[in-house]
């Protein structure tokens, strides 16, 4: 039951951001498709940079380091 | 390390402040979760990001920007997907590649960026909330399942990370294909390899 509320907490998100994509495709002028929208943030270096990291380590944690790592007893 | 051409980019604003917040959070939570290369590696990008907006962007990589034929790119891209996907995960081979990709991606996102075609204001402000709420969400999510999988009964069973989720797609081969492809994809859109105008200030 936990299991199904935590999967179900991520696909909620995931339904959100397809959603969002779809709405902006159809009304970009009122909401920015997410390409156009990372166009304007990563102007910034700092965000740019940023992003590419957090995509960067997305890879690079699935494909390279040890997936799961917990700590605690 | 002469200012380049849109300094402008790498001063500290709004959107700089949070980001680096942002990776300054993501440094402590993967030294706190024990990954410490992870890490530490964040927490040298976010040092490095602080001295770069603290000094208006003058520091340059290059002087001029790499523009290579798109073809070439593709070419380089599709060798590389190809080594990961035959390369058994978690191997040397993987480091290598994963370390390149990392390094040349940070050379061309440390240029200036391109322009691009304009959108109402509005719309950016609502895009750009929208994804944040979603991202942030789904950043909480995540942490949370993390941590009551570490000290609630029940582990990863109960609380499965997205890690955990992923796992065993990417052990199956077709989902180790479509998993490599889809990031590296992603990548080369960060980075506006598709773009007319790449590189140019």
């Amino acid at each position: 039951m936990i299991r199904t509320i935590v999967v179900a907490g991520y696909l909620l998100i995931v339904a959100g951001m397809i959603m969002s994509e779809i709405y902006a495709r159809s009304q970009p002028d009122r909401f920015a498709p997410v390409d156009d929208m990372l166009g304007r943030i990563m102007r910034s270096r700092t965000a740019r940079i940023g992003m590419i990291a957090a995509w960067w380590w997305f890879g690079w944690h699935f494909i390279f380091a040890a997936t799961v790592d917990p700590i605690g007893p | 390390m002469t200012p380049p051409a849109n300094a402008t980019t790498s001063r500290w604003n709004v959107s700089s402040i949070l980001w680096t917040i942002v990776l300054a959070i993501m440094s402590g939570f993967q030294l706190w979760r024990g990954a410490y290369v992870d890490g530490v590696l964040f927490t040298a990008i976010t040092l490095l990001l602080v001295i770069d907006s603290s000094t208006g962007g003058r520091f340059r990589i290059f002087r001029k920007h790499f523009v290579a034929p798109r073809w070439v790119t593709v070419s380089i891209v599709l060798a590389i997907g190809l080594v990961l996907v035959i390369a058994p995960r978690h191997g040397l081979v993987d480091l290598v590649a994963t370390v390149l990709i990392g390094v040349a991606a940070f050379i061309l996102g440390w240029a200036p960026a391109s322009a691009r075609q304009e959108l109402p204001a509005r719309a950016y402000r609502a895009s750009s909330i929208t994804w944040s709420i979603l991202a942030v969400a789904l950043c909480l999510w995540e942490a949370l399942a993390f941590i009551f999988s570490t000290y609630l009964p029940g582990g990863e069973e109960n609380y499965p990370t997205i890690s955990v989720l992923l796992d065993p797609f990417l052990n199956w081969m077709p989902g180790k294909v479509i998993f490599i492809g889809l990031w590296l994809a992603a990548g080369l859109a960060l980075l506006r390899v598709w773009g007319t105008n790449r590189g140019k200030p």
